[in-house]
């Protein structure tokens, strides 16, 4: 291959690498786990192949296990146990919104597509997470676990109707759907985020109450409940104010 | 307030519902409600019939090279109207490279014996890597339906495209997996083919092969006297291999153009990715359509392998970047479009963070975010944080 290409090539992956790593960071990891990771998921696509669970299901290590993993620490790691509970259905609810848009909604021939479905699977992740919850961490579970589930509905119909068609989950590896989507869908909540404090005006910490260590979200709090917790306005401003909950 | 940002959080999702288009994923052709036909706005002639939906700022560039822009739709009356761009100057082919190829294949030898006399100048033949997204897809005068799970007609199409390239030396894996059914969602599937295509193998090209669902008509064609169904190329337009894809398909056609004049029925410049992403060198083909018999398609395979081997490892094209023409160049070798890729990558990725950095801050804010840049990447680079 020709030297313009090869560098095309490792552009397109640095920049990649630096989307996810931003993206990573933004998820209380630190730059050095966040790269680690990232590196993990590059290296792996490239020198790992699929581990096969039967005939037809296969697991990849840098498209599925590694971001799959990423997700549970991010779940355990969630505040309150509210946010978990959020985290789980805006996760069910994207994996059957994806399931129903890939299956129903988008057009299949290429020429009537106006956008591509792989970008389209994060966006509503992301919009899903940021409806439900407010939440980066949400977000990304949302956009990662949305297509695992929407391919596990696949695997079951694919199943039960004896269509032959193998499901490898994460089987791009780094540069699988599952990935994009989960780092699309962080994107996306931070975007959706910052457009409607702007619009507002400022931060809506003053909405948001202090419990177990951090801000979270007040949906569905009641306002004298609220009221009563203790808002540290330290913390709050070294925070940048930027999103909702970090 | 409270209201406030309810209202943005549904008009964003009502916009982005609004601007995903709905129609089932399977009956883009079934439920057509009848053919778009695409007029020149300027004389009202007909430039092309397509089943499919078309939306202004579509290009096309037609078999003899014009280049179309959709300007207005009809939705209606199932009309729109395009308007003449500019005729589109394909790689110069170096004539007597290629004519002393071609005089070689018709005195008997086969473009493996033509590849390998040359191979020894023109470097290493990196193979080609083929698969099927729409695994499905079949050809109704022959196989009876127009899809069949598991087994369409378009894999043997396939099939017989591979079989032809190793027939002319060129080292070609077809992945007949299927990605069923057939949906928007096969992409997503048939990604993980293609990247493993791309890891194990490294091939020069990548072909994903399709057959297209509009009426037999605008497909049908006779290649040196006999039927053959026409192939369309389709371009993803929205990624950073976009002009390096759109090079290589331009070379295609100034080969096909010469070797097999009207095998290439047009080049669509579609709105997706298909995976291109993933590959400078790589293309969605339509091996003609549904209503035509599969061996229609099977025997332009044939055809269309001579003309991808020639335009990748041929050394049949000018090399045009210092304006002289003495020395022949494939397409594996070259580096157009590489360049426009990677100013693309940096346009899109500074115009987003400037974006971003607008709306989350104001004023003095984007001072202070700007000149705390460094010291975000401290902890990574290794060194102490103030």
């Amino acid at each position: 291959m020709s030297l313009g290409m090869i560098l095309l090539m490792i552009v397109t992956v640095l920049i990649f690498m630096g989307l996810a790593e931003r993206v990573l960071d933004r998820l209380r990891l630190s730059d050095k786990a966040a790269i680690v990771i990232i590196i993990a998921m590059v290296l792996s696509t490239i020198f790992i192949p699929d581990i096969n669970i039967t005939e037809n299901v296969s697991f990849n290590i840098g498209g599925f296990i590694i971001p799959v993993a990423l997700g549970i620490y991010l779940f355990i790691k969630a505040g309150t146990n509210k946010e978990r509970f959020r985290a789980i259905m805006a996760a069910i609810v994207a994996g059957a919104v994806i399931y129903i848009t890939q299956r129903y909604v988008l057009p299949a021939e290429p020429e009537a597509q106006y956008v591509d479905p792989n970008y389209v699977y994060g966006i509503l992740g992301g919009l899903i997470a940021y409806v439900m919850g407010r939440s980066r961490r949400s977000a990304f579970i949302a956009g990662i676990f949305g297509i695992v589930i929407a391919d596990v509905i696949q695997l079951i119909i694919n199943t039960i109707n004896n269509v032959p068609a193998p499901t490898r989950f994460g089987g791009a590896g780094a540069f699988d759907t599952t990935v994009m989507a989960g780092i699309l869908a962080v994107i996306i909540a931070e975007v959706v985020g910052e457009a409607r404090e702007r619009l507002q005006g400022g931060t809506s910490k003053k909405n948001m109450h202090f419990e177990n260590g951090e801000f979270v979200s007040s949906l569905g709090k009641k306002k004298d409940e609220k009221d009563n917790k203790v808002i540290d306005i330290k913390k709050d401003k070294d925070d940048g104010g930027d999103l909702d909950e970090k | 307030m409270k209201n406030k940002s309810i209202f943005v959080i549904i008009m964003t999702v009502l916009l982005i519902v609004t601007s995903i288009p709905l129609s089932y994923a399977d009956d883009l052709y079934r439920n057509s409600n009848g053919y778009y036909t695409v007029f020149d706005e300027n004389d009202n002639s007909v430039i092309f019939k397509t089943a499919h939906e078309v939306k202004e700022g579509d290009q096309y560039l037609s078999g003899d090279n014009k280049l179309y822009k959709i300007t207005r739709v009809d939705k209606e009356q199932r009309k729109a109207y395009a308007k003449y761009i500019e005729d589109v100057q394909l790689p110069k082919i170096n004539e007597d490279a290629l004519t002393s190829f071609v005089d070689k294949l018709n005195s008997g030898e086969s473009l493996a014996m033509v590849l390998q006399a040359q191979a020894d100048t023109e470097g290493e033949n990196g193979g080609v890597g083929l698969y099927c997204t729409h695994s499905s897809e079949s050809y109704v005068p022959t196989d009876g339906s127009e899809s069949i799970e598991g087994s369409g007609g378009i894999l043997q199409v396939a099939e017989r495209m591979s079989e032809s390239f190793q027939e002319n030396g060129v080292e070609a894996v077809f992945d007949n997996t299927s990605h069923d059914p057939h949906d928007s969602g096969a992409y997503k599937r048939s990604r993980r083919t293609a990247t493993q295509l791309l890891t194990e193998h490294q091939p020069t090209a990548l072909l994903d092969v399709h057959r297209d669902a509009i009426p037999a008509e605008e497909y049908s064609t006779e290649i040196n006297g006999e039927p053959a169904s026409q192939v369309r190329l389709v371009i993803g337009g929205r990624n950073q291999n976009f002009s390096a894809n759109e090079e290589v398909a331009l070379q295609v056609k100034a080969v096909a153009d010469k070797m097999y004049p009207g095998l290439i029925k047009d080049i669509f410049y579609a709105q997706g990715d298909y995976n291109q992403d993933l590959t400078p060198r790589a293309m969605l083909l339509e091996m003609g359509t549904y209503e035509q018999e599969r061996e229609l398609a099977e025997k332009s395979a044939g055809y269309f392998s001579e003309v991808l081997t020639t335009s990748l490892f041929g050394g049949t094209f000018e090399d045009q970047t210092d304006g002289g023409t003495e020395q022949a160049q494939p397409v594996q070798e070259s580096n157009r479009g590489s360049g426009t890729g990677i100013i693309a990558i940096g346009v899109v990725v500074g115009l987003g963070a400037l974006a971003f950095l607008f709306l989350s801050s104001g004023g003095k804010e984007w001072k202070s975010k700007l000149g705390t840049f460094k010291e975000e990447f401290n902890n990574f680079l290794g060194r102490k944080k103030k």
